[in-house]
């Protein structure tokens, strides 16, 4: 009889163990809102060191995600240092407050300084070039780069530029100080590709801008030239708002966005000054104008013949609010249509579609995404607090994200 | 009481059946749907008696409706027409609240052809049309379709059954109660199965699907067939040629068109064929009736061999 008892006591807790496995590993499933299935994760059974301050990129440049997970959420910075053969040092800085949804992240980045002049010459004549070559896929947060190079630069104005659709588009400004070697501090938005950093001396690049102009050349984004004519004559590379207009850390950046954005704001300023916290939202189809054959029939009064259905829009948001938030009130206010939907697994609402277009309207990769000062957040727009000064863009991609400038699901 | 058109031949039945559903489920007109569901149930009552139909249309087909017609506004916000917004931001669309109630006809007009269906296409006659080229499909079908009255009969004669040993699921403790339905619902289920092994031996036993083996039919496609069938392609073909020309055409999202209203001459021709084709059987029926009772009239009195003609019947 004891024996018997023991026995199903043994059971029972077994039973307990496998319902509690069970249990642990759907919630580890609902916290995951890659719309990819997630790799399986290498180092659950080893217990990862929680990273420290300053690390070492590896030699594959990846940090994974289990590294990640022991910082995410808390109030610090970790950096990561690497080195080039060309001698380029350069640092990652992550700010862990920032990172919702940790992933593998490779680092690594590849310089070239030869074979330039190409760049150099669509980028208004610039005097120095960089290129920078990155394996990554989406980014978890917006890192700071922070680049020593080993020989002095002489340029005063720098700017990172990323190719998309064939095109350069300005990732984000880049800070520049010379002593005692010159060091390059940027945002950095995408992981992917190639980015070329373009320096000149501001003053003989306008003088160079304006002769080029005459001859516009024409490598360089002019998706936007309709709204951004001034821009474009003074630097010669646009803002391009499906990667990003604006970047609020850098000054200069923000007199480009404001310049970029004036026609509209002035039509569509609905905030006064004096309010605090304001940012500027935009929604842009211009990617079903170049597959309208894969439309679905009786949606082509809905896209715009420029692509905008709401142009860049100063709007008023409270403290606290989400991308989702700010977007609903604005969709109310201007009467745009715009539906969405909260989905448990993303612990985020989706936004299904906008102005009549929905995701699948335009193949079966089309969907509605959104970036925030040129990053595209891995997770749901209603865990996207908006900060003062943000610059939020939904755009309707026809690629999974790669046709806006997001690689991550590719 | 059969009606006329059960009487037809079973390819004709398959061929109506298939023709009115597939057009019920695939045009999303409003006209059509509502010719098809004004049709579907007066067949219907000439087959079950309208008592029947209306109490069905209540209890089945009107809470479906009204389900679906309140359902799809509450999810789907497409639509241009903006009334108002609900609680979680998302727009109410009168495109959507009208997408709901074609929707809510749709389904009746197919519940209602479906319980007309069940009626004509008895099993002999399904197993009749496909039962040399699909065997055991036509078989699996004919048995599944019949599986839940069946069933259902089968449980009352368990009920009964069990009842009269004092198993009885009306009265007792609730436990008790309960414990007897599942008596009842594990002996279903046996007998579900021991009878599913039955007949299949059965059927194998009798050489169902081998081949040279041919089934006893007493079909016969005569003379009204053909004319039947003739009527029948006419209107379905004019009801497709409209179709493709787009005069039934119709769409709710983002935006509501519906072509061929108002009515034109084309577009009324389009949906008399459609009316004509889908009241075919009620229309055959009526004739029917009414030839009886002119033939009727025309014995009337005739005494032979001291019966009158239409006792005989």
């Amino acid at each position: 009889m004891k024996n018997r008892k023991k026995i199903v006591s043994m059971i029972i807790f077994i039973i307990a163990m496998l319902g509690c496995l069970f249990l642990s590993a759907c919630a580890k499933n609902d916290g995951v809102p890659a719309p990819v299935p997630a790799q399986p994760d290498k180092k659950t059974s080893v217990k990862t060191e929680s990273l420290a301050d300053v690390n070492e990129i590896p030699e594959d440049g990846i940090i994974t995600k289990a590294m990640f997970e022991t910082v995410a959420g808390e109030d610090k910075k970790v950096s990561f240092h690497g080195t080039d053969d060309s001698g380029i040092e350069y640092t990652w800085i992550f700010d862990c407050n920032q990172i919702q949804n940790p992933e593998d992240q490779n680092l690594k980045i590849t310089f070239t300084t030869e074979g330039l002049d190409e760049i150099k010459k669509n980028a208004n004549n610039a005097i120095e070039a960089l290129m920078m070559t990155m394996n990554g896929k989406g980014l978890i947060c917006v890192p700071t780069l922070e680049l020593v190079l080993p020989e002095n630069w002489k340029s005063d104005t720098v700017l990172l530029l990323k190719e998309q659709n064939g095109k350069l588009a300005k990732m984000s400004d880049v800070n520049i100080e010379n002593e005692p070697s010159t060091k390059l501090t940027m945002n950095v938005t995408t992981l992917d590709g190639d980015c070329y950093l373009v320096g000149g001396i501001a003053n003989i690049q306008n003088q160079g801008a304006s002769a080029a102009n005459g001859e516009k050349d024409s490598n360089i984004s002019n998706e936007n030239s309709d709204e951004e004519n001034d821009n474009s004559e003074s630097s010669g590379i646009e803002n391009s708002n499906s990667s990003g207009g604006s970047n609020k850390s850098s000054g200069n950046s923000k007199a480009n966005a404001g310049n970029s954005q004036n026609g509209d704001v002035k039509n569509n300023e609905v905030v006064s000054e004096n309010v605090t916290h304001t940012c500027t939202i935009s929604i842009n189809c211009s990617t079903i104008l170049k597959n309208m054959d894969n439309l679905t029939a009786g949606k082509e009064e809905f896209v715009p013949s420029n692509g905008w259905i709401l142009k860049a829009t100063k709007v008023e948001f409270a403290e606290g609010d989400s991308v989702h938030d700010v977007l609903q009130a604005v969709c109310k206010a201007y009467g745009i249509h715009l539906e969405s939907s909260f989905t448990p697994a993303y612990n985020s609402a989706y936004v299904e579609g906008i102005n009549q277009l929905y995701e699948f309207d335009c193949g079966e990769l089309s969907g509605w995404m959104f970036n925030v000062n040129g990053w595209f957040p891995n997770y749901g727009c209603s865990k996207y607090t908006v900060q003062d000064g943000d610059a939020i863009n939904w755009v309707y991609t026809c690629d999974l994200g790669k046709d806006v400038g997001d690689n991550s699901m590719h | 009481m059969k009606d006329t058109f059960s009487t037809y031949h079973p390819v004709l039945n398959m061929i109506f059946f298939a023709g009115v559903m597939g057009v019920t489920m695939f045009v999303t007109h409003p006209l059509i749907l509502g010719i098809s569901l004004f049709s579907g149930i007066c067949y219907s009552a000439l087959l079950k008696g309208w008592k029947i139909t209306i109490r069905n249309n209540l209890i089945l087909t009107l809470p479906v409706m009204i389900i679906a017609a309140a359902m799809n506004p509450l999810f789907n916000h497409y639509g241009v027409t903006t009334l108002g917004y609900l609680p979680n931001g998302n727009p109410f669309t009168l495109e959507s609240c009208v997408y709901g109630l074609v929707m809510a006809l749709m389904l009746a007009g197919v519940i209602t052809w479906f319980s007309c269906y069940t009626e004509v296409m008895t099993s002999d006659k399904f197993i009749y049309l496909f039962g040399k080229m699909i065997p055991a499909l036509s078989l699996v079908l004919s048995m599944a379709l019949r599986f839940l009255p069946r069933f259902s009969r089968q449980a009352g004669v368990i009920a009964n059954g069990q009842k009269c040993i004092g198993r009885s699921t009306e009265n007792g403790s609730l436990i008790k109660r309960v414990k007897h339905g599942i008596t009842i619902f594990s002996i279903l289920v046996t007998w579900a199965l021991e009878n599913a092994i039955d007949t299949a031996d059965s059927m194998k036993c009798r050489g169902y699907g081998e081949k040279g083996r041919s089934a006893f039919a007493i079909f016969h496609f005569d003379k009204r067939d053909g004319i039947c069938l003739t009527a029948m392609t006419v209107t379905f073909a004019g009801v497709l040629i409209g179709a493709m020309k787009g005069y039934t055409f119709s769409r709710y999202n983002p935006r509501i068109v519906v072509e061929g209203l108002p009515l034109n001459l084309k577009s009324t021709l389009v949906f008399a064929c459609f009316f004509l084709f889908s009241m075919m059987p009620v229309i055959l029926e009526l004739v029917d009736r009414v030839m009886w009772e002119r033939r009727r009239n025309q014995t009337d009195g005739k005494m032979i061999g001291g019966y009158r003609l239409w006792e005989t019947f």
